[in-house]
């Protein structure tokens, strides 16, 4: 049975503790995975609160076949997906007075952030799953609701995008 | 790793991610279970759900008993091995079984507290309706289980238990409900009218002139009968539920 | 919201219990005045769906209740005069048994519970058994049960009969805060219980309502008045034979009578303002005090 099993049947059973529980253990990686899409912390909470709130009001109807992480990422995506016309680009600013001396830094910041941005979404969902909310591919799969060829598909199309914005050349 | 890996993980190490704030995961708590509960009291309760509720307020005490009965009839009917006492210890065990069943039908009627279930979502006539699921899904898998083992350690044929158990428990069930929904509907009453008629039902076993009279088609006559007016006695006590307070002249 | 009687009748063999009652409510407090056997109680169990009317229609938003059926029974919440409840049971098993009947999905029943417990200020003793209980808790939890469902519309028949002064006050001030939003049908025989909280009085008087309205306009409208004076014990006998003494009180000159009469019962009577008792006993004949509260 999946760890979450038991706390999900204490929250419908309307136990606060259970949901109080629920929210803490998923809230930093809601939140992370909001902000790396939408670049703005007041928006990535806006979300990140709204995803649990969608949440909670279908618990009723939730059916805990899966990972209960991967259908709140479910709904934080469509939700970002959503937003992603009022997100704004990455404050340029504040990145470069965070890094301080270091050039190079601040120059892959630079690239890999406005690179990614112009990125399609579903290629840079891909790629925040994988290589920033640590999911494995599998998992992706369950949360797109597509085979896992296609994510491994999106995964080489998005890092060739990703290598020709970049202007890079792959080296083993 | 690649280059792009590479400058992934250095990204990562320098990214300023927001930090949580105690006081947005409480405001996201309080509006997740605000749209909850929203949501749960927007529709009612399924009559299913209803049905496993009125199962958890039920005294299970009274459900221990009946097992205990059917376990000191399994004893008797293993330890003796012997017709006559199958003949007259099963009508009166029996009995009992079911007697059991009393106490908790009774309690709304005994408490008077049908007044304030009759003017609620689900009425005294799906209240009855609930109970009398429960008792009769519990009670046939503990009559299935006695059957089972004692038809395994006892020698028993199916006509034996069609007559010695099935008639007996089909008549007594109709007595008490029968008693519920009339007039003089009093717990005692039923009581003592199902022990009356164990008593009558071990005279006519234990008589043997009487009870060799009594052919096959008459047996299967009444098991028939007491089955139809069994399936009768539940409808009128669903039918009479809810018009309790019809005909009562209150004065008030 | 409207709940609208319509020549509401009930008839027990040849006996009129309820007869040809029409009234329109909406939200606020319902005070239903009358004497024991005025047919307060055969009135609010048609309202509650507990009988049918032999005659009328009883209209919820405009549709009829016993077609509405659990739709209607969903937005009521009552408490009986004799209210029945399971002894075994605690506070809280009880409520929540409730709840169950009531339609409430077990994540709402327990938060419900939870906050009525609160409301009526038993929650130390949630655990405790039911039969433990004084009058005045048993009362307090008949009326937690009728809330439970949130009802719009709440009907409380003789919620006070039996308690002490104090928890009667303590239920007039909790029927004031519950019926900020909600249509709440209280009938007593005490006129106190519902002077000071009630939008609207109905007096009903052998099972018609014999009138209606604000307990001011109650008053305006009675067409006697009241009068105060002091009389020997001598004259006290003839007085009582002759009028309706609301009062009575023994003073140092004499005995001090309240009565109403459209005329001056004596030289030295001086007249009074009334109040809604006064406009009880003209009506019934007999005072709506706590000391008819045994009948």
């Amino acid at each position: 049975m999946d760890e979450d099993f038991l706390l999900i049947q204490k929250m419908k059973l309307g136990s606060e503790a259970a949901m109080d529980a629920f929210v803490r253990k998923y809230y930093a990686d809601i939140l992370h995975y909001c902000y790396r899409h939408l670049y703005d912390s007041g928006e990535a909470e806006d979300a990140t609160q709204e995803t649990f709130e969608r949440f909670f009001r279908h618990l009723r109807d939730y059916r805990h076949y899966g990972k209960a992480k991967n259908y709140l990422y479910v709904i934080a995506g469509n939700l970002c997906k959503s937003r992603y016309g009022t997100a704004s680009a990455v404050p340029l600013d504040e990145s470069m007075e965070a890094a301080g001396n270091h050039a190079e830094e601040i120059a892959v910041k630079t690239d890999l952030s406005v690179a990614m941005q112009k990125l399609p979404m579903e290629l840079r969902d891909v790629l925040i799953l994988h290589y920033f909310q640590d999911l494995k591919l599998r998992e992706i799969a369950d949360i797109l609701q597509i085979g896992l060829p296609l994510v491994k598909y999106r995964m080489r199309q998005a890092k060739a995008c990703m290598r020709e914005l970049l202007g890079e050349e792959e080296y083993p | 790793m690649t280059r792009l890996e590479e400058q992934i993980r250095i990204w990562r190490e320098q990214e300023h991610l927001p930090v949580v704030r105690e006081t947005q995961i409480q405001h996201t708590v309080e509006r997740a279970k605000q749209a909850f509960y929203e949501r749960e009291r927007a529709q009612p309760c399924t009559y299913l759900s209803f049905v496993l509720l009125q199962a958890r307020f039920m005294r299970k005490s009274w459900w221990v008993a009946q097992l205990a009965v059917l376990a000191a009839l399994w004893f008797g009917l293993y330890t003796m091995q012997d017709a006559d006492f199958l003949r007259r210890g099963s009508g009166v065990l029996i009995s009992t079984f079911v007697i059991l069943m009393v106490p908790e039908l009774w309690k709304n009627v005994r408490t008077q507290s049908t007044e304030v279930e009759s003017a609620s979502y689900f009425t005294l006539r799906q209240v009855y309706a609930a109970r009398l699921t429960v008792f009769a899904t519990v009670d046939l898998l503990l009559l299935s289980l006695f059957l089972a083992v004692t038809t395994m350690t006892v020698s028993l044929t199916l006509w034996d238990i069609l007559i010695q158990f099935v008639i007996p428990f089909h008549v007594t069930c109709c007595i008490c409900l029968r008693v519920l929904c009339s007039r003089l509907c009093s717990e005692y009453f039923a009581v003592a009218l199902s022990l009356f008629w164990s008593a009558v039902w071990m005279w006519i076993v234990m008589n043997e002139t009487i009870y060799t009279m009594i052919s096959k088609p008459i047996w299967i006559a009444l098991l028939v009968i007491s089955a139809v007016y069994l399936v009768y006695a539940v409808r009128r006590v669903l039918q009479s539920a809810n018009q309790s307070w019809e005909g009562n002249l209150i004065w008030n | 919201m409207e709940l609208k009687l319509a020549q509401l009748t009930k008839t027990f063999g040849d006996m009129t219990a309820v007869d040809a009652v029409s009234y329109t409510m909406r939200n606020g407090v319902y005070g239903l005045l009358g004497v024991n056997g005025a047919g307060k109680t055969t009135l609010m169990r048609m309202i509650c769906t507990l009988m049918k009317p032999t005659d009328g229609v009883i209209t919820w938003n405009g549709r009829d209740i016993w077609s509405l059926d659990g739709e209607y029974r969903r937005v009521l919440g009552y408490l009986p005069q004799e209210f029945g409840f399971y002894p075994d049971f605690s506070a809280e098993e009880y409520l929540l048994y409730i709840a169950s009947i009531k339609g409430l999905r077990p994540a709402v029943a327990k938060q419900r519970v939870n906050e009525l417990l609160h409301t009526v200020g038993m929650e130390q003793v949630r655990k405790k058994k039911m039969k433990k209980f004084s009058g005045g808790m048993k009362r307090r939890i008949g009326i937690a049960q009728a809330m439970l469902n949130d009802p719009q519309i709440l009907i409380l028949d003789e919620p006070t009969a039996g308690l002490d002064p104090n928890e009667r006050i303590r239920f007039r001030n909790l029927i004031s805060e519950l019926s900020e939003q909600r249509l709440v049908l209280l009938s007593t025989h005490i006129v106190s219980d519902v002077e000071y909280i009630a939008n609207d009085i109905l007096l009903m008087k052998e099972g018609r309502i014999a009138c209606s309205g604000a307990p001011q306009q109650l008053i305006a409208d009675m067409p006697i008045h009241v009068w105060r004076c002091t009389v020997t014990k001598q004259e006290e006998a003839a007085y009582t034979r002759q009028y309706k003494i609301a009062n009575m009180k023994l003073t140092v000159g004499g005995t001090e009578l309240r009565i109403l009469s459209e005329q001056q019962p004596c030289a030295q009577a001086v007249q009074e303002a009334a109040t809604l008792e006064d406009v009880f006993l003209y009506h019934f004949g007999e005072t709506g005090g706590e000391n008819n509260a045994v009948l």
